[in-house]
């Protein structure tokens, strides 16, 4: 029962193996694809208060991995829901894509219940890898080919991210002598201040800081964001920055004790992330890429969260991305569905949206009003409470420049905004959209709303998960 | 002893002997020939074009090379266990069976999607 939902992603990975032996038709495989993501989510809330050591203690089942096996699979199963069916990826090749998909839900699945860095790494590079053949599965029908460029530069600068780490866990395993994390927290805090230390530290963090998007390690986004179809950047805008924010969770408790220098490089790289994001997305056009830099501002919000050290600073960073999940999973159902063909929009590319397609309309605005920081929405309170956490550790400078930010950030949300709601639709035809994809917007929207005016019940479950690991 | 030991000598150095002197009668008395083509040194079939890199491969060569680098690792990891098999009795049996099941299912689907096919 520990590793039932491991288990269940397994089984679902080879069910959809022997689908691409076969020539199965389209209809198969989105039923099958929709029945195995409700199939994992439902183990794994079954296995919520499962705990247990497996693999020789390398392996943790508690309540903080199992709460985040649940997140994964809740935005994973939202986007197979997605409704169109994968109009981006080559008919052939949607079998292999799920395929790929699944395989990167079980390595992030593992990654959060990994406790020794071995484990890690494997977990990391399992689910890495799948990404890396995912962003090229795109289809050539819409003219675009820039998919290749996004593969490669993803791969090429996830490598390196991943060098580092291993790296970063070397030093570690020679300073301390053990490769489990539970060790390395009881020899850190006497090494704590040596250089070798602090640099193997920040190493390991930078190779989650690549997953998840910080300044200097976001190099890979927009070009992925734009080149990968657009299914496949919702994974990727998703779900595994839940299961990188779990990690660092898990690390900065480790880190916490080096003091002031780790610090002042959380504080500088939350920093630049915001200002860097904000300012870029200012000027894009396409819609896909402003999501990708957005993301990196939202990234160095989570870092706020991070930087505090204290159990209430990490439940605001969690709830921050779950609540960052929904809002891009919102937006990408909308540029899912009003991409028919699979095709990059731009900006413009929504006008009208409010006579075209008046549920995706509100969808959109929902998300992005959301990710503005506009209450009452979800980002509204994860950002309220982050930034009540910083200050409270007296991190005034902090807090003034992140409020500048989200200042700066209102300007290129709510021109989308504009956009959906106050040109006129110049030829561009109505959006059909199916009854699944309305009734999962509205539902995105529904939770955005409700965990944005009653935060406190997933604050206390995300507390109370964050002290088992603590 | 000593007799084999004399037989043994006697082959060896026969061999030494023989070899070398039929490869100089051929190298003396065989037939010639020269040609441009022919006399280029093997680069793998590519040819005098060592400075040309933006020649296309195909990418079945790339492949050929990726699949025999991964039987070839399972054929090394079935080194150890063949060396221990008695020590790791039935259960190593069972485990190695498994490994090769699942080494086997990717087979499966190189031939089912025709990679092996030399088009």
């Amino acid at each position: 029962m520990l590793f039932l939902p491991e288990l269940t992603i397994l089984g679902a990975g080879l069910l959809f193996f022997l689908l691409t032996l076969g020539q199965p038709s389209e209809a198969t495989i989105k039923n099958c694809a929709s029945a195995v993501a409700a199939v994992i989510l439902f183990t794994c809330v079954l296995c919520v208060n499962q705990t247990g050591n497996l693999f020789y203690g390398a392996y943790r089942v508690d309540l903080f991995s199992q709460i985040f096996k649940i997140l994964i699979a809740a935005a994973t199963l939202v986007v197979f829901l997605f409704g169109n069916g994968l109009k981006g990826i080559k008919q052939d090749s949607r079998p292999e894509y799920y395929l790929f998909l699944l395989v990167s839900n079980l390595g992030l699945v593992m990654l959060v219940s990994s406790v020794e860095l071995l484990a890690i790494f494997i977990a990391l590079e399992l689910s890495s890898f799948a990404v890396y053949i995912m962003v090229p599965m795109r289809t050539t029908a819409t003219g675009i080919f820039f998919q290749m460029e996004a593969g490669i530069k993803y791969l090429l600068f996830g490598v390196m991210a991943t060098g580092f780490m291993l790296f970063g866990m070397s030093y570690i395993f020679g300073l301390t002598g053990t490769t489990s994390l539970d060790g390395i927290a009881e020899q850190l805090p006497i090494l704590a201040n040596r250089p070798a230390a602090v640099v193997a530290m920040l190493m390991i963090l930078s190779g989650f800081f690549y997953k998840l998007a910080i300044f200097p390690f976001h190099f890979w986004v927009p070009d992925v964001y734009e080149g990968a179809a657009n299914e496949t950047t919702a994974f990727i805008a998703a779900v595994p920055k839940m299961a990188a924010v779990a990690l660092l969770i898990r690390l900065t408790s480790l880190a916490s004790h080096q003091g002031e220098m780790v610090l002042n490089l959380l504080m500088v790289c939350s920093i630049l992330s915001m200002f860097y994001g904000n300012l870029s997305a200012l000027v894009q056009k396409d819609l896909k890429r402003m999501l990708g830099f957005s993301g990196i501002a939202h990234a160095g919000f989570i870092l706020l969260g991070l930087l505090t050290f204290k159990l209430t600073g990490y439940a605001s960073a969690v709830y921050y991305i779950v609540g960052y999940a929904l809002m891009n999973l919102a937006c990408f159902l909308v540029i899912c569905q009003v991409a028919a063909k699979g095709e990059n929009l731009g900006i413009s590319d929504l006008s009208g949206l409010h006579k075209r397609a008046p549920i995706l309309a509100l969808t959109l605005t929902v998300a992005l009003f959301s990710l503005a920081g506009i209450p009452p929405f979800v980002g509204f309170t994860g950002k309220f409470m982050l930034l009540l956490g910083a200050l409270r550790e007296d991190h005034l400078l902090l807090v003034t420049l992140a409020a500048i930010n989200t200042a700066i950030a209102i300007y290129y949300y709510l021109s989308v905004v504009r956009m959906t709601f106050c040109s006129d639709s110049n030829g561009l035809g109505n959006v059909q959209t199916g009854f699944l994809a309305n009734s999962l917007s509205l539902i995105l929207v529904t939770v955005i709303i409700v965990m944005g005016v009653a935060p406190s019940w997933f604050v206390a479950l995300a507390e109370s998960a964050i002290k088992t690991i603590l | 002893m000593d007799l084999e030991l004399v037989l043994s000598a006697a082959a060896l150095i026969g061999l030494a002997v023989l070899i070398p002197a039929l490869m100089l009668v051929t190298a003396i008395f065989g037939p010639r020939a020269k040609g441009k083509i022919k006399d280029e040194a093997y680069e793998s079939g590519i040819g005098a074009t060592i400075g040309v890199v933006d020649q296309k491969f195909s990418v079945k060569f790339y492949l050929l090379a990726i699949l025999f680098l991964i039987f070839d690792i399972e054929a090394v990891f079935m080194y150890p266990w063949a060396v221990s098999v008695r020590e790791l009795g039935w259960f190593g049996f069972i485990e190695m069976v498994v490994f090769m099941l699942f080494l086997f299912t990717g087979l499966i689907y190189i031939l089912q999607k025709g990679v092996l096919n030399w088009r």
